[in-house]
């Protein structure tokens, strides 16, 4: 053979193997199988809308040419949005929120046998000791809600917010514990609350997002983007994460030798192409890249004035205690205000570094565990405020909590006493609080035993906040769903309860 | 308009689903007849009228498909009926092959007929589906339920007026038991021996004996078995029904702790403070957990088409407040109204002013034009004028907004005086007035005028603490607690 040859062979092989890496597993199963089999098939590979299917029956089906065209809820609900702030590692209740005193008796004994007996931890052995409660409390306004001096600027808003003391999970590590919060299950694959939340109410404000993701902290939170994924939901609905340092979205200033109408037409050219190849494969995940590009662009001219913080006055800033250029918790919290004032549905907050377990001294309850506290307590406490203020916490919920609880028991890694005082994973009983949206004020529910090892009363899980989120915005858990797979998913899987006694 | 084919095919569906209906069934009947000695002439018939069966329950499939795609039918059981459907389709088909070419493989046979008995099934099943999605949900058992529904009728809901004179037990206890226990404990079912609805098969109990714990609340099988884990087997009323609420079990809880008085009046009983508010309540109509008071309880008509298209056209978010209701929420945000004014948006809202209810104008131009407007909208609950820049002339237009509950007046020019002049707005329950023209020595006569509404001043603080910025480095030195 020739050199030329050579080439020519190679160049097609290339195309050859190009053509076979188009055709994917499942054009290869919608082409070879044919008759009934293919229509049973095509409803399992459900979505592809060849029949431009539409039921006018329910509100939450999926409009796949408007997919963030803003819905009616099933029922008027109190909230309009939801400002979770989830503390990624899991914060101590026993330092912030549930008071034992019994536990400070039996500080540096050896846990009693009856409490190990059968359990797992994820990471004590053998016997540990118990660590009484590393901060002082006092009870805090009408309510006499229990806060430690480790929260100063929470304890004088305790009467805004109701309280979940016996929170239970199933799960000790970090990822699934937080799936589990935010997708109804323990494993990846299932559409996080936010995601649920769009596609069943669209977003207000064309121009934004209906669901945003803020994170700091420094560290994504374990389960990794997953925890604001759609999961099988069309994608268009999953969180869209902005930056949390410099600008929150990328390319808000034209470039040199590119303005905007440019940047404008070369979108309309992309959606042109992507609006041909959906004319070709009818896949509607093609349809939700086309709004995707629309949205983003759509961020990137009315960012400066939504999402910026800077233009906030001192006064709102010193309130929050932001740090003007950095990437933390406070900006974010400021930032989610912001949003939610300008019709955001749901927005997002992770800040990571609650994980003490003592190994080392960011992560001893008595010395990084603090400067945690110190890092959220003035901006948590402004939000509620600011909001109350501009008229809006009657109508957003603000849920603050993490994935799990921590043990009342020192961590003993591997049976040896870790370098600093530490409390390992715990998932019989921790706290969460909610506040706003149609939320009691100054409501405690559900008891621990007297060293907070165990939920006695008021237990509710990851499932029971889910149902209560869509509650207050108007949805049924139990009949909001998507058909995926022929069947119908709920959020809440198949549990879940209302938490009706901290409703006002 | 250009005909759309499988529209029309799909119309055909419910014709053509009696074919394999009648089609199949006789073929059964055909096969499971010449089974028989004295009907084993039938036998050759049984393949030909298989394969019809099939290949009708093949186009009423394709049909039924055309049919869903383009009508409005609940999604949950037309994906049953569709799965039915198929399933009749490939097993009728299967029959067809199996009959067809007999002996092919061991214990063929027993397939096939175990087959064609699960067909028979399956026919009725998709059958009855398709009947409940023309016919709608328990068009079958109606009749049915007419006759059981007048044995058990359910306690509507009665408002006491006046509780103290109320009796426990015929005014509060037994319309809970006749909703929530008669369905299964009464004349028309006894179940475990227990019968609820009679004072003397109370006291005598089921058959494990009596349930009351003789005035011990630890004892009572009855409360016992209220307050069980939901997912215990034992738990009443059993999964699936209707469950009392808190405030049901609580009254049980009182009635039979205070010794399952017949007879005793509410003020004979002695009142726990728990119980006290719930008895309060009986007083009122309590909407529960899914009412919104800031939408009315009376129906209302629905909105213009024309209204609302028009406004959506023009970037208003306008949606009714939940489903199965008229009542309508609008929110205009600002910078999506294609350059019209907030005056001329509030002039296009007039014709809502009966659905209305929630209105967000915050941020847009108004002025006392638009305000009158605004005055109008009288089934208002909710109004946002935020940093609207509205002065007390123009609020005072909204004096007959009598439904008012929550108004938002942040970051406008309103002072005290203007204000007032809505004092004698009836259910008004929270104004925000951050960052208004309200003189620091108004607050005491605005609190004076507006006894039972919570006017929020804002200007809100969070100090600073040195602790703040600090950073612990060290464990602190053991303490005494």
């Amino acid at each position: 053979m020739t050199r030329k040859e050579i080439h020519n062979q190679a160049l097609f092989n290339e195309a050859r193997m190009e053509t076979l890496r188009w055709v994917t597993r499942r054009h290869f199963l919608k082409d070879s199988v044919t008759g009934l089999g293919a229509m049973a098939l095509g409803s399992f590979l459900t979505g592809c809308d060849w029949l431009g299917s539409k039921s006018a029956t329910t509100s939450n089906v999926f409009d796949s040419a408007h997919p963030l065209a803003p819905k009616l809820p099933m029922f008027p609900g109190k909230a309009k949005s939801v400002i979770y702030l989830h503390m990624a590692g899991a914060p101590s209740q026993l330092e912030l929120f549930d008071y034992k005193p019994a536990l400070m008796k039996l500080d540096g004994q050896d846990c009693p046998q009856s409490l190990l007996e059968g359990k797992r931890f994820a990471f004590i052995r053998g016997v540990p000791k118990m660590l009484g409660p590393q901060a002082k409390f006092q009870q805090r306004g009408h309510s006499g809600a229990w806060v430690s001096d480790h929260l100063p600027h929470f304890a004088t808003v305790a009467d805004e917010v109701s309280f979940l003391k016996a929170v239970q999970t199933d799960q000790f590590n970090h990822a699934p514990a937080q799936l589990l919060m935010h997708t109804g299950g323990p494993r990846l694959g299932r559409p996080s609350m936010g995601a649920w939340v769009t596609y069943g109410l669209g977003t207000e404000n064309s121009n934004l997002p209906g669901f945003v993701v803020l994170t700091s902290g420094g560290k994504f939170p374990d389960a990794g983007k997953s925890v604001w994924g759609s999961g099988f939901l069309p994608s268009v609905y999953q969180g869209v994460q902005c930056r949390s340092e410099g600008d929150p979205v990328l390319f808000i200033k034209d470039p040199r030798g590119m303005d905007r109408d440019l940047r404008k037409a070369s979108i309309d050219a992309i959606n042109e192409v992507n609006r041909i190849s959906y004319e070709e494969f009818k896949d509607p995940e093609i349809l939700s890249r086309i709004s995707q590009y629309e949205m983003a662009f759509k961020m990137q001219t009315s960012v400066p004035d939504a999402m910026n913080i800077n233009d906030e006055p001192d006064y709102i800033h010193e309130m929050y205690g932001t740090q003007p250029n950095k990437a933390c918790f406070a900006n974010n919290v400021l930032l989610a205000r912001k949003l939610v004032e300008k019709g955001v549905r749901f927005v997002q907050l992770f800040d990571w570094g609650w994980d003490s377990h003592g190994s080392d001294a960011n992560l001893a309850i008595d010395i990084g565990f603090i400067n945690k506290c110190r890092s959220v307590d003035k901006a948590m406490t402004a939000l509620l405020l600011d909001l109350k203020q501009r008229g809006l916490l009657d109508e957003t919920l603000v849920i603050w909590g993490g994935e799990f609880g921590r043990t009342p028991m020192q961590e003993n890694r591997e049976g040896k006493p870790n370098p600093f005082k530490g409390r390992d994973h715990h998932t019989e009983a921790f706290t969460i609080w909610l506040a706003g949206g149609g939320i009691k004020q100054g409501f405690s529910f559900g008891e621990t035993d007297e060293i907070g090892y165990s939920a006695i009363s008021g237990k509710v899980s990851a499932f029971d906040i889910q149902a209560t989120v869509l509650n207050q915005l108007g949805f049924d858990h139990e009949k909001f769903t998507y058909n995926f797979l022929g069947r119908p998913f709920r959020l809440t899987d198949v549990r879940g309860r209302v938490i009706n006694e901290i409703l006002a | 308009m250009p005909l759309n084919i499988t529209e029309l095919i799909g119309r055909f569906h419910p014709v053509l689903v009696h074919l394999p209906i009648g089609i199949l069934l006789f073929a059964l009947l055909l096969l499971w007849l010449s089974r028989m000695q004295k009907y084993s002439s039938l036998a050759p018939a049984v393949r030909i009228a298989l394969l019809l069966g099939a290949i009708s329950a093949i186009v009423s499939c394709i049909s039924g498909l055309f049919l869903a795609s383009n009508g409005d039918y609940d999604e949950q059981t037309v994906v049953l009926h569709k799965w039915m459907g198929l399933l009749v389709a490939m097993i009728s088909s299967s029959c067809y092959v199996l009959f067809s070419f007999p002996n092919s493989f061991q214990g063929q046979k027993k397939i096939a007929f175990g087959l064609s008995g699960a067909l028979f099934v399956m026919i009725f099943i998709t059958g009855h589906l398709g009947g409940t999605l023309t016919h709608g949900e328990g068009f079958l058992t109606e009749p049915l339920q007419k006759i059981f529904e007048d044995s058990v009728p359910l306690a509507g809901k009665k408002i006491i007026p006046n509780v103290q004179e109320a009796k426990v037990y015929d005014d509060i206890i037994q319309p809970l038991l006749q909703n929530k226990c008669y369905r299964c404990h009464s004349s028309v079912k006894q179940k475990g021996g227990l019968r609820l609805d009679t004072r003397e098969w109370i006291v005598k109990g089921g058959k494990d004996g009596e349930i009351l714990g003789s005035g011990s609340i630890e004892k009572s099988e009855l409360y016992k078995r209220l307050t069980l884990d939901p997912l215990e087997e034992h738990h009443m009323p059993p999964k699936g029904r209707p469950q009392p609420s808190e405030a049901e079990i609580a009254l049980i809880h009182w009635w039979i702790s205070s010794g399952t008085s017949f007879d005793k009046k509410v003020k004979d009983f002695n009142q726990p403070e728990k119980i006290k508010p719930i008895l309060l309540s009986l007083q009122s109509a309590d909407n529960g957990p899914k009412s919104n008071p800031e939408v009315p309880g009376t129906p209302v008509g629905a909105a213009p088409d024309s209204t609302l298209a028009k406004l959506r056209e023009l970037g208003v978010v306008i949606l009714p407040v939940g489903a199965g209701t008229n009542y309508l929420s609008a929110n205009i945000i600002s910078g999506q109204q294609n350059g019209l004014s907030g005056d001329q948006l509030a002039g296009m809202l007039e014709p809502l002013a009966t659905q209305l209810i929630w209105l967000k104008m915050g941020n847009t131009n108004l002025t006392e034009k638009g305000m009158r407007s605004i005055g109008r909208l009288r089934a208002l609950t909710r109004l946002n004028l935020d940093h609207t820049g509205i002065d007390d002339q123009a609020l005072s237009q909204l004096k007959g907004l009598d439904s008012l509950q929550y108004l938002n007046l942040v970051g406008t020019e309103v002072t005290a005086r203007g204000l007032i002049t809505l004092k004698a707005l009836p259910k008004l329950h929270s104004i925000y007035l951050y960052q208004t023209r309200i003189g620091r020595n108004d607050w005491e006569l605005l609190f004076r005028a507006f006894p039972k509404t919570k006017l929020d001043s804002g200007g809100y603080s969070v100090p600073f603490l040195p602790t703040d910025t600090a950073i612990v480095r060290q464990a602190p030195a053991k303490t005494t607690p």
